[in-house]
């Protein structure tokens, strides 16, 4: 005999089977387990607004304008190597500005415009590499790759991040700006430059 | 008829506050007063119906408090015990017997299951352990005591008034309210999880505790904010005055010394941001570790040691310094003495009941430190200065300062419970109630003096270049014991001092140094002696 509970048990795996089917396809292909918290996909791409600390909108607007002013100069003419020397971050927050860089390069290598060497932080992993290949004595010696046949970068890209805060108990203010220089090495010449400006004010 | 509705939601904020919840009681009072002469309530209802319910709430009443009481007093012998005591027993343990004994004295003190899952204890565990280089064991406790520290992050993300409400729940004493943590012990969490993690080796384990650390003062400083804007607007609400006259008896000097007022806050510490960057720089991420360095001086300026961790970080970090440097960069981590005691101090103060009467009410006391300041390292002779980075016993005041108007405001109405609580007890329950309700009052009356005891009283940092090589330490010209190894790119080393002990941590060493370069061959030696 069917009492209350056994119906109210259907009635919520019928109201989940229905919400399951109206709501939007999750990127994976594989079952969907939810627990007691909810937890849903967004879009990468949303406006993030939840503290006005540095976000993920503003990686994004950042890496944007930069890779935009870049391509649209044209001095990535005959594909030339570039490197990233140092995007300092001169705010007090704890901001990843490699993530900012990743996200230039990323662009910059996919428009297949530019080829990029190792970075300075990028370099030990490399030179470990070498030495693994030439002085352990593990590989075929015509297999190794030969040390010194690195290719210089021809131009350096270098960075940096700056912020004022301004508090005043009920509002917060705070303005960003992002500086970015492309130096051809041989020259110490800057042969780009672009800056992109935020400002994110929060009332309390 | 309705009791006691003097609960709750009395959130922290200005000292002055308290003149808000004694305009409350009062109105409470008035209504117990009228209730009690005219017998109506909310209602009025006719006399032999009004004697019969008057009658059962009579009853109800003294079953509601003998309950409420007798609660008191079973939980009590559990939870109203002193942390102080048991804490003073271990820190003896630790400076005239061994730590493994400090840590059963701890054990012996958390006799069911429930004590051993809560937060103070694992932390009180997790520190001794640590202490012990018992480092799985530490990180274990620890991380059961940051489950539940990511609760209280948690509602204090999504839900912060019931947070704020909870602040204000300790009706019958604040020993008997569960034990969030202080604000700066929990950022002290995560810096010695990060620490744990080094000691065993798990760098991306330590980097995810310094990433957490800064995360969960974020979400300190957003909750603070929220928990003093929602006082500011019920203060508002009720025109409610700031006097401070409550605290009239209190050593007010030792919460408003320069050195408290000094700090930024109650749980930013210098350490936890330099140790931030020192890692950031360690694991080649030197955009991260400016903030911490910058953060570190900002929470404890004009230190030169500080201030030239962020000034070096782009030579450190260059390619060509990191390929030709031959020397260690050695961090050292001196920690001192204990962290300071809360101590439960009885203060009158004057209450609206039946006029103006005067009631005692215990609050705790921190004692300033009257530790001598370290100032010199040596390592096999070589002199480094010792920067003195965070003081435990001035955030543990600066705390108690910024939880003292809310400390204050929920004392007056406790002793006011109490007291109309006596009354009624006399006068239903005669000289027996009488008594029983003063026993019980002056038990539950002491104030909290539950926190972090195994936590150092102060720390200090030394930094500079050592070549690699076994080190004899000396700190103000007293031998360290056996000496040490340091070598590598990057080390950090961890020293504890007691009284009369000093306990070397695990020496943690990060990256291999430059090979020193080849000796000339014969060819370069005879072109070079050609020359010459």
């Amino acid at each position: 005999m069917l009492t209350r509970s056994h119906l109210l048990v259907m009635l919520l795996a019928l109201s989940s089977g229905l919400t399951a089917c109206s709501s939007s396809t999750p990127p994976v292909a594989s079952p969907v387990l939810r627990f007691d918290r909810e937890v849903n996909y967004g879009d990468d791409k949303a406006v993030e607004l939840v503290t006005n600390e540095f976000g993920s909108t503003d990686l994004q607007m950042i890496a944007e304008k930069m890779t935009g002013s870049l391509l649209e100069t044209g001095i990535f003419q005959g594909r030339p190597t570039v490197t990233i020397s140092t995007v300092k971050n001169k705010t007090s927050e704890y901001i990843d500005t490699t993530n900012i860089m990743n996200s230039i390069q990323t662009t910059l290598v996919k428009s297949g415009k530019v080829r990029f060497t190792r970075s300075i932080n990028e370099m030990q992993a490399g030179v470990d590499e070498l030495q693994r290949q030439n002085q352990s004595g593990l590989y075929k010696q015509h297999s190794t790759a030969k040390i010194g046949k690195m290719t210089a970068a021809k131009y350096s890209l270098e960075g940096e991040l700056t912020s004022i805060v301004k508090d005043n108990g009920s509002t917060k203010d705070v303005f960003y700006k992002f500086t970015l220089k492309m130096f051809d090495v041989e020259e110490g010449t800057i042969e780009w430059q672009d800056e992109k400006q935020i400002r994110k004010t929060s009332k309390r | 008829m309705r009791m006691f509705p003097i609960t709750t939601g009395l959130p922290t904020g200005k000292i002055g506050q308290a003149s808000l919840t004694i305009h409350r009681i009062r109105e409470i009072v008035v209504y117990e007063e009228n209730t009690r002469t005219t017998g109506c309530g909310e209602l009025c209802l006719p006399p032999a119906r009004t004697s019969r319910l008057r009658q059962a709430a009579s009853l109800r009443f003294i079953r509601s408090t003998v309950i409420l009481l007798g609660i008191a007093v079973i939980t009590g012998c559990a939870n109203m015990k002193s942390h102080d005591v048991v804490a003073t027993n271990v820190q003896a343990q630790v400076q005239t017997g061994t730590v493994a004994s400090a840590i059963d004295e701890l054990d012996k003190s958390a006799s069911s299951d429930s004590e051993r899952a809560g937060l103070l204890y694992n932390l009180e565990r997790g520190e001794l352990l640590r202490l012990n280089k018992q480092y799985p064991e530490s990180t274990a406790a620890f991380l059961k005591a940051d489950a539940l520290v990511n609760e209280w992050e948690q509602t204090a993300k999504t839900d912060p008034s019931k947070l704020l409400g909870k602040i204000g729940a300790a009706l019958i004493s604040e020993r008997l309210s569960d034990y969030e943590g202080q604000d700066y012990e929990k950022v002290w969490l995560t810096t010695r999880l990060a620490l744990n993690h080094l000691a065993q080796g798990e760098t991306e384990n330590a980097r995810a505790d310094i990433k957490r650390t800064h995360e969960r003062e974020a979400v300190i400083a957003e909750f603070r904010a929220k928990s003093l804007a929602a006082a500011e607007a019920e203060a508002k609400t009720k025109g409610a005055a700031a006097t401070g006259k409550e605290l009239n008896g209190y050593p007010v000097e030792t919460i408003n010394d320069p050195a408290v007022l000094k700090l930024k806050n109650s749980y930013s510490n210098a350490l936890s941001h330099y140790l931030a960057g020192f890692l950031y720089e360690v694991l080649n991420e030197p955009g991260l570790a400016a903030p911490g360095y910058r953060k570190a001086i900002e929470l404890k300026p004009e230190t030169p040691l500080l201030e030239e961790g962020l000034r070096g970080l782009d030579k450190r970090t260059s390619f060509t310094h990191k390929r030709h440097k031959k020397m260690t960069d050695v961090l050292f981590v001196v920690e001192a003495g204990n962290a300071p005691a809360r101590k439960p101090q009885a203060f009158t103060i004057p209450v609206p009941i039946d006029g103006w009467q005067t009631l005692s009410i215990s609050y705790p006391v921190i004692a300033p430190s009257t530790d001598a300041p370290l100032s010199l390292l040596a390592a096999n002779g070589q002199k480094l200065k010792l920067e003195n980075v965070v003081d435990v016993n001035v955030m543990a005041r600066r705390a108690l300062k910024d939880d003292m108007p809310g400390m204050v405001m929920r004392g007056i109405t406790r002793a006011i419970a109490k007291s109309v609580l006596q009354h009624q007890l006399s006068e239903h329950a005669g000289m027996f109630g009488q008594i029983a309700g003063m026993a019980a009052s002056a038990y539950t009356e002491q104030a909290d003096d539950r926190m972090w005891r195994m936590l150092p009283g102060r720390v200090y940092v030394a930094r500079g270049y050592l070549p690699p090589g076994a080190y004899q330490l000396q700190i103000d010209g007293r031998d360290l014991g056996e000496k040490i190894n340091i070598g590598g790119q990057y080390a950090l080393i961890p020293i504890r001092l007691y009284e009369n002990k000093a306990i070397e941590g695990n020496v943690i060493a990060f990256g291999e140094l430059a090979p020193p370069a080849p000796a000339p061959t014969k060819k370069g030696a005879k072109r070079k002696k050609a020359t010459t």
